[in-house]
């Protein structure tokens, strides 16, 4: 039978493991009395439009209610509260956030791990698949720096953008730089691809470089004899791929025998590797978030900050659980 | 004629400061009628210097034509629905006199609408950036100077850059470079969007004026004329789109005729039905189309209810609460407090969701056959329907996606269509085909 969170362990957790720093280091300490928390108190109970005064306060409700879950969402003109919600007040700034679960890549996982719970180390590539390839893209073509990468606690990696042009950036905003960033619609479903972009050249370059390399080095020979390459055409793209360091667009092109439909390879490419993010958690300002530092009560484990230059290396089977720390 | 924060502006641009203009409602109570009577012909005209003509005169005739929309907007001030109606019209007469033009004029009107900051020219974004040759680098061809034929107007295909904030659309759609925050592309591609920022911008300044005229009864009485003149304009030019509230007939509720509707809400409520959810920009144009059928903020509460699948395991007075705020918003009783009209076909095309600028055109029959199959309750190919179709894709591939609506509804209701440019044009046509606006009519004769 699986473990589950108990209110026990939950208290032991909380009294002296539970560290502030990694929300702290998300939010920031200013505006704190203003920024909006919700809690999962128990398995029926969630509890929203909250806010505290100071980071005791915080502290103190968490070792009074001993929360499943922890969130936090907007910053607001006043503290939420229940006779003053979320609805009544003046938003003021949101971190911007990116979620990618890999729920949204059950169709293409070739791994067992379809459901709530499970990843292993092929199909969580994906997701650090995406992570990278957000980090880039944020960074180059948006020009945002101040990035942090948080492991959910479960399946997925959530992507905080802290800028502060990012903060303030409103629905509509967010919705735009989430289709950019979307090349995949109703991923649990059709699965439509849209185009590779013609005039996003840095996007479409990305694709080729950074996509494609990825699905060289992770697809089968079989998999390319599928799509037209003949066995030893099949073995010398992945070893070509694989020894090139470096691997830039014009490889990509060499990569693809003149007989194969070079539209077929760069659908597969896009379907099989490329990110797919959640969109309404990018683009709702009010959404709550997972706190880092806290514990993923259906998992145990710990919602934790990922160095960003250690992307490549992280993996969830490295994470701690509650009960190994307690 | 001046300038407004430091960026000379053309006298077409009604946005600027003009000095030397005093107000005299009384005196302006003409200019703004004829104002009125050309937008209720949907005519657009330029206001270009030629040689021949006077600085005085040119002055006057300049001071007249801003007269005339000072006077509109204190007019619609106080009623958000001959705002909406001013706005776009407005916005439709600039649009017109931004593309015809000149290019350096272009750039200052851009640089007043995004500001000095957030438009620049790729050799200041070069500055900015310090670093060079950004176009040369990432493959984009270099500016070259091209004549606009039908007009005689000299354009440039030059590329700007815009800071991404501004430009959602362009982004959301992938259309520019986008490097270090800034989009860049040729000055065409941002028609959309300036065209919006210039709405936002006069809709803004309208609603500066609400507490102007409230607090003047004398202005208020002036106004009067003025502004019921525009309902009854404003009221022609909704029902020529579709209806007002007042005027659909009573007994089927409309807005349950979803066979009615053009291809491009069918497919919404579709998606709506098998996703459970919609993009924001989708959501707002069904969601006010669907108003402007006559449907209710408590039904339309209901409608995304029972079409969401994100509401699982909430109840509808919880899932009320959630969406509440987002569906009082279309009903202008929320946020901004205006009440939005639906988009026209052309910004749908731009920016929401149409049949036939957005799909696969290999992809569009299955939509028109599903369209038949709803209006006469079995799939079936319609007499010429090869020819139509060939048609449709047709149009699609080169680009004019509202020629192929109007194809679409003489396929589907065997009757063509004169105009159109809105979606509820569409409905309107297709419910009078349907026999359901007979009523109003009698009524009416």
């Amino acid at each position: 039978m699986e473990k589950t969170v108990n209110k026990e362990d939950l208290r032991k957790f909380y009294e002296s493991i539970f560290d502030l720093k990694p929300l702290i280091k998300a939010i920031g300490l200013t505006d704190f009395e203003r920024r909006e928390f919700g809690f999962l108190l128990s398995k029926d109970v969630f509890s929203r439009n909250l806010s505290f005064k100071t980071l005791s306060d915080f502290k103190n409700f968490i070792l009074e209610k001993l929360p499943l879950q922890q969130f936090v969402g907007a910053v607001y003109d006043q503290g939420p509260t229940f006779s003053n919600p979320i609805q009544k007040l003046n938003w003021s700034y949101r971190e911007f956030i990116f979620d990618v679960d890999l729920d949204a890549y059950d169709m293409v996982r070739h791994c067992d791990c379809k459901g709530s719970k499970q990843v292993c180390e092929d199909c969580w590539s994906l997701a650090q698949d995406a992570a990278l390839f957000l980090d880039e893209t944020l960074r180059i073509d948006f020009g945002f720096e101040d990035l942090i990468f948080v492991f959910s606690g479960r399946r997925g990696i959530h992507c905080w953008v802290r800028d502060h042009v990012a903060k303030e950036l409103d629905s509509e905003q967010r919705s735009a730089i989430v289709s950019y960033l979307t090349m995949i619609t109703d991923e649990k479903r059709s699965q439509k691809l849209e185009e590779i972009p013609k005039y996003a050249k840095l996007l479409r370059d990305r694709v080729f470089q950074k996509i494609a390399k990825s699905f060289f080095l992770n697809v089968s020979k079989k998999d390319l004899n599928l799509l037209g390459f003949r066995p030893e055409e099949a073995e010398k793209a992945i070893e070509f791929v694989e020894s090139k360091e470096k691997f830039s667009p014009e490889n990509y092109y060499k990569t693809i025998p003149e007989h194969v439909d070079p539209k077929r390879v760069s659908m597969a490419i896009v379907l099989g590797r490329y990110p797919r993010l959640d969109k309404p958690v990018t683009s709702d300002i009010r959404r709550l978030l997972r706190i880092p530092g806290s514990v993923h009560s259906a998992t145990g484990k710990i919602c934790t900050i990922i160095d960003s230059h250690k992307l490549e290396n992280f993996s969830p089977k490295d994470v701690p659980t509650i009960w190994d720390l307690i | 004629m001046g300038s407004s924060e430091g960026v000379i502006l053309p006298d077409w641009f009604l946005l600027k400061h003009v000095s030397g203009l005093d107000f005299d409602p009384e005196a302006w109570v003409g200019l703004a009628d004829e104002r009125i009577e050309r937008f209720s012909r949907r005519e657009r005209w330029l206001l270009r210097r030629s040689s021949a003509v006077f600085e005085d005169e040119w002055l006057l005739l300049v001071k007249r034509e801003f007269a005339g929309h000072v006077l509109l907007r204190l007019a619609v001030s106080e009623d958000e629905r001959l705002a909406s109606w001013l706005v776009e019209n407005e916005g439709d007469l600039f649009e017109y006199r931004f593309r015809a033009a000149l290019n350096k004029e272009k750039l200052q009107v851009m640089r007043f609408l995004f500001g000095k900051d957030k438009m620049l020219s790729i050799n200041d974004l070069e500055k900015v950036l310090g670093e060079e040759n950004i176009l040369k680098r990432f493959g984009l061809y270099t500016p070259s100077r091209v004549r606009h034929f039908r007009s005689g107007i000299e354009e440039s295909s030059g590329y700007v850059a815009i800071y991404f904030t501004d430009v959602p659309d362009v982004i959301g759609s992938k259309r520019a470079l986008l490097y270090k925050g800034w989009a860049i592309a040729p000055l065409f591609v941002f028609f959309g969007s300036i065209k919006r920022k210039f709405e936002a911008l006069l809709r803004e300044k309208i609603k500066k004026l609400q507490d102007r005229v409230a607090g003047e009864p004398a202005l208020q009485e002036k106004l009067k004329a003025i502004r019921d003149k525009l309902r009854k304009i404003a009221k022609k030019y909704s029902s020529d789109f579709g209806f007002e509230p007042g005027e659909i007939p009573s007994g089927t509720p409309l807005f349950n005729r979803v066979d009615l509707m053009p291809p491009c809400m069918q497919e919404l409520i579709m998606i709506l039905s098998k996703k459970g959810h919609l993009e924001h920009g989708e959501r707002f144009q069904l969601g006010l189309f669907l108003k402007r059928l006559g449907m209710s903020l408590e039904d339309q509460l209901r409608f995304w209810y029972d079409q969401a699948v994100d509401n699982i395991g909430l109840n509808y007075e919880e899932f009320t609460r959630k969406v509440e705020y987002i569906i009082r918003h279309l009903y202008g009783l929320e946020g901004s407090k205006i009440d939005y009209s639906p988009p026209k076909c052309k910004t749908i095309a731009e920016s929401y969701f149409c049949t036939f600028a957005h799909k696969d055109p290999e992809e569009v029959e299955k939509t028109v056959l599903n369209m038949i199959r709803l209006r006469l309750g079995e799939e079936k190919t319609l007499k010429n329907y090869e020819n139509f179709i060939a048609k449709i894709k047709s149009d699609m591939v080169s680009g004019k996606p509202v020629l192929a609506c109007k194809t679409a509804f003489h396929l589907v209701f065997d009757k063509p269509l004169k105009h159109l440019s809105h979606p509820l044009q569409w409905f309107y046509q297709a419910a009078k085909k349907e026999g359901l606006l007979e009523e109003k009519n009698n009524k009416e004769k």
